[in-house]
């Protein structure tokens, strides 16, 4: 099959996350130019590895960037995480209007170097595109008694099927759905506010989708639950714990559900550090994968 | 076995949050009594007059007559000894319009102002729990 998006690689996933980098970590950096929407700090969260506004690994009910009503945000991010035996490069962008749509859009490359070799695959990496859509159904994460819900799709596609076909998956691509809904109880304990995000999930995506969709086990829709408590120690940061169910559609290696410890900064409205601790279980049959994540994002 | 470690980490978070959520001090004199309120709503006031965004919505107010408005407000609010007997807050903000961004932004010119005044993260928030629910009342009236 044709490679779909062949200017996906490593090297431009590199040359665009320091670009970022440079760029957002510059003090007189342009982006400080722009104004920037009305909500409150850290409203938007931050960026979820598929693109989606949320923390580490879970998306979120909140619009990405600050626009209320009336305004336009939006986000562009560099994510990596690294565990003992791979590596995965995340880089995306997306929009959020009025305080009611997301667009989303994400680029995921997993070195599988670890595995490529002993096993004779034909590619030491797993690359997918994610684009997304979510829409605010319902609430305010702050303000109203409710929380805020949303409802939002993920479609990923494999911009290469050769490793995922052999390992049993039946598709190149899958729609995630999800409904999120998402509560800051600004009291808290103590006056120390406190976030709690839920998530039903409807998907076929074998690790993320990097593997991807279906498979010889089960080839069936599996509805998820994933889920964020975070605690705002400060106006600008934010600690919090995320845990995400995942399917097990593959014969050849167990998948494990995923969670991660995450303390995300948010210095001004234009910038966002994460970093994360991240337990991702046992990945195509390497057992045990743990280790860091780190993401840094812009907000305009 | 790490899953185990890892899981129970937010435990233990919570506990610690817990355990340090004991003291007695009313919200009143976490704010600071009537003179840590005041200066917080003088700075509250003062900023809003200079933020283009919305300081027309400031143009025609007494200052020193809303200034008292909002201190005893947040006074009888936070348990200290006053009464509020202003208008009610849809009253007040009736025929204004203001939107959702206004509203926003004059939320954090108000966090700012508690900073400005050293008022602590947690009674800020205790504040500001107590200030959300009139939002529905001051948009788009």
């Amino acid at each position: 099959m044709a490679h779909a998006i062949p200017y996906v690689t490593k090297q431009a996933h590199r040359v665009l996350s320091m670009f970022l980098a440079c760029w957002l970590l510059t003090p007189t950096s342009s982006i400080n130019a722009y104004e920037v929407g009305s909500r409150l700090l850290a409203t938007g969260g931050v960026t979820q590895i598929e693109g989606s506004a949320g923390s580490g690994i879970v998306p979120w009910a909140v619009l990405p960037g600050y626009g209320q009503k009336d305004e336009w945000g939006g986000e562009v991010f560099g994510t990596y995480v690294n565990t003992n035996d791979y590596d995965l490069s995340v880089i995306g962008a997306s929009v959020g209007i009025n305080n009611r749509v997301e667009l989303s859009i994400a680029s995921q490359i997993l070195g599988i170097d670890s595995i490529a070799q002993p096993l004779g695959l034909p590619d030491n990496e797993l690359k997918q595109i994610v684009a997304g859509v979510k829409v605010r159904l319902f609430g305010d994460l702050i303000y109203t008694t409710l929380p805020q819900v949303s409802f939002g799709l993920q479609y990923k596609k494999n911009t290469d099927f050769d490793v995922p076909a052999l390992t049993g998956a039946k598709y190149d691509h899958g729609v995630d759905f999800y409904v999120a809904a998402t509560k800051l109880w600004l009291t808290g304990i103590n006056g120390y506010p406190i976030l709690l995000n839920t998530v039903a999930r409807s998907t076929k995506a074998n690790q993320l989708g990097l593997l991807g969709f279906g498979g010889d086990l089960d080839d069936s829709r599996s509805l998820l639950f994933e889920g964020s408590v975070g605690v705002l120690l400060r106006r600008d940061l934010v600690l919090g714990f995320d845990y995400r169910q995942k399917p097990d559609n593959l014969s050849f290696a167990k998948e494990d559900d995923w969670m991660d410890l995450f303390l995300a900064w948010f210095p001004n409205k234009h910038l966002s550090i994460t970093g994360a601790w991240t337990e991702l279980g046992d990945i195509a049959g390497k057992k045990n994968q743990s280790g860091f994540y780190i993401s840094l994002e812009g907000s305009f | 076995m790490k899953h185990k470690t890892i899981k129970s980490i937010p435990l233990f978070i919570l506990l610690c949050f817990v355990s340090i959520s004991s003291h007695a001090d009313s919200l009143y004199t976490e704010l600071g009594e009537s003179d840590g309120i005041n200066k917080f709503v003088t700075k509250a006031v003062e900023i809003s007059h200079t933020d283009q965004r919305i300081a027309f919505l400031f143009e025609d107010t007494d200052d020193e007559e809303l200034i008292i408005q909002i201190s005893d407000q947040i006074c009888f609010l936070s348990d200290g000894p006053c009464e509020y007997d202003g208008q009610d807050m849809d009253e007040v903000h009736s025929g204004m319009e203001i939107t959702e961004a206004e509203f926003d932004i004059f939320v954090a010119i108000v966090i700012d102002s508690m900073e400005y005044a050293d008022i602590s993260h947690s009674a800020r928030n205790k504040l500001l729990a107590l200030l959300a629910p009139m939002r529905e009342d001051i948009i788009n009236q």
